[in-house]
């Protein structure tokens, strides 16, 4: 199980339907509805999968407010079953690669206020301390941040923050919490955040030429 | 032709919204227009208090509401400037729920066909007071002091106020201590308008005659030695559509900060 920038992926190997069904149902309620709007990819990596479970998985995700998107890798017996069930079994590459979400918005996000999306943000404004940013996939916010920004929100470690004025309470890249330290560093630059190991790193965010 | 309805705001209570409410309601009536204000803040009565006002107090906004009496015969006449400013109070025996959004939405329509100004003293709080204070405003005036918890708060409030479609309020930092702004000791104007980004009309310096004042019952903007007095009648020249500059507080450091110098 792996998170994207718009929801998670999943390869259940070799396993059972019920020991898959069984094993995401646990994630996504310890989740407490952070996958909402998310898409879902299966990988069936050559393995069939029956109309029940195709059901059964589907209903699950829905449950959480999740969409079964598409499931990919199965045989063109499977892949019959899956366009049956109105659910894709072939993804274009490009499609595949942007995820095609972004959001563009130009706002100030105020103390209280919460803006999700499962995809990547853009935002021409700032975040002010109280508000909260969280996108499935990259964030990039041109303008200051001084409340929450969680990227990759799904629990894709790849995603990152780009702000002209990274000042926040918290950042926050898939299941990573990073908190700036007490003191302000230095004059105002543009800066970046991305995870490396188990940690969020904050490095000046250059242009190269 | 029917008056401005305006109403001052906060999230955060103690910053001074009812102080404000009180100065700027006899500033405007010390200009010669015609004012009355609202004290809306259901079983926290004070805006009579701080006028001086109380033991002439007869019918509240409740009374009204509920029909009893009619808006002119609940109008509390001010002793100062009996001609142009006028108080509905407060309820102090009832709670916010004894009276709707629409219920203040038709007080306040009433009201500004008998005046000028009519300026609505909202309750802290974002709850269903803030909302039925705020429904009616053709203007929002938010009241912070400059301190970090009621800039968040008022950051709260124009958040909301944005999302009722309402227009673009304004901006009050009361209780400023240029001194303590001068030794960064203190969040100074410039960066409290710089986080909320809404239009500043006005800056209420810290003034120990302010709560003298107000415990007195002779608000402060009548004080002409004040400099809080000045700030307000400052405030109040603004609100009818003057130019006036801001004062100088800090020396002219402190209005480069302000206007984008340095």
């Amino acid at each position: 199980m792996k998170g994207t920038a718009e929801g998670l992926r999943l390869r259940p190997g070799q396993r059972p339907w019920d020991e898959v069904l069984q094993a995401l149902e646990e994630h996504l309620e310890a989740s407490r509805g952070f996958f909402r709007g998310g898409k879902v990819v299966v990988e069936l990596e050559g393995r069939g999968v029956e109309p029940e479970a195709l059901e059964a998985l589907r209903a699950l995700l829905e449950a959480h407010g999740l969409t079964l998107w598409a499931v990919l890798g199965g045989d063109e017996a499977t892949a019959r079953t899956v366009r049956a069930h109105g659910i894709r079994a072939q993804v274009p590459a490009e499609e595949e690669e942007t995820g095609g979400a972004a959001l563009f918005l130009r706002r100030t996000l105020r103390s209280g206020q919460r803006l999700q999306f499962p995809g990547d943000v853009t935002l021409v404004g700032d975040v002010n301390p109280g508000a909260e940013l969280v996108a499935g996939g990259n964030v990039l916010v041109w303008g200051r941040v001084r409340g929450l920004v969680h990227a990759g929100a799904f629990g894709d470690r790849g995603a990152m923050i780009w702000a002209l004025d990274l000042n926040p309470a918290q950042l926050r890249i898939a299941d990573l919490i990073g908190r700036p330290p007490e003191q302000r560093r230095g004059r105002v630059r543009p800066e970046r955040a991305y995870a490396e190991g188990d940690r969020i790193i904050v490095e000046a965010w250059r242009v190269r030429k | 032709m029917r008056g401005k309805i305006i109403t001052i705001s906060s999230g955060k209570g103690g910053v001074g919204k009812t102080t404000t409410t009180a100065n700027l309601g006899l500033g405007l009536a010390a200009l010669g227009y015609r004012v009355i204000c609202i004290d809306a803040d259901i079983g926290l009565r004070n805006l009579d208090v701080i006028l001086g006002l109380e033991n002439r107090i007869v019918y509240d906004i409740v009374n009204v509401i509920e029909g009893r009496t009619t808006l002119r015969r609940a109008l509390v006449r001010d002793k100062r400037f009996p001609e142009h400013l006028r108080l509905l109070p407060a309820a102090q025996t009832r709670n916010k729920e004894a009276i709707s959004e629409e219920d203040m939405e038709r007080v306040a329509y009433e009201a500004a066909e008998m005046a000028d100004f009519v300026l609505i003293d909202s309750p802290a709080g974002i709850e269903h007071g803030f909302r039925y204070a705020v429904r009616p405003a053709d203007r929002v005036l938010i009241v912070t002091n400059p301190e970090v918890s009621a800039v968040r708060d008022a950051d709260r409030v124009i958040g909301l106020l944005e999302a009722y479609g309402r227009a673009e309020p304004s901006l009050i930092v009361n209780r400023i201590k240029p001194e303590l702004v001068r030794r960064n000791e203190m969040l100074d104007p410039a960066s409290i308008v710089d986080l909320l980004a809404i239009d500043l009309i006005g800056i209420v310096p810290e003034d120990r005659s302010v709560l003298s004042a107000s415990n007195r019952g002779q608000p402060v903007v009548l004080d002409k030695r004040s400099s809080a007095g000045q700030a307000y009648r400052n405030i109040s020249r603004r609100l009818v559509g003057e130019k006036v500059p801001f004062m100088d507080l800090r020396g002219p450091s402190f209005l480069q900060r302000l206007f984008g110098g340095a």
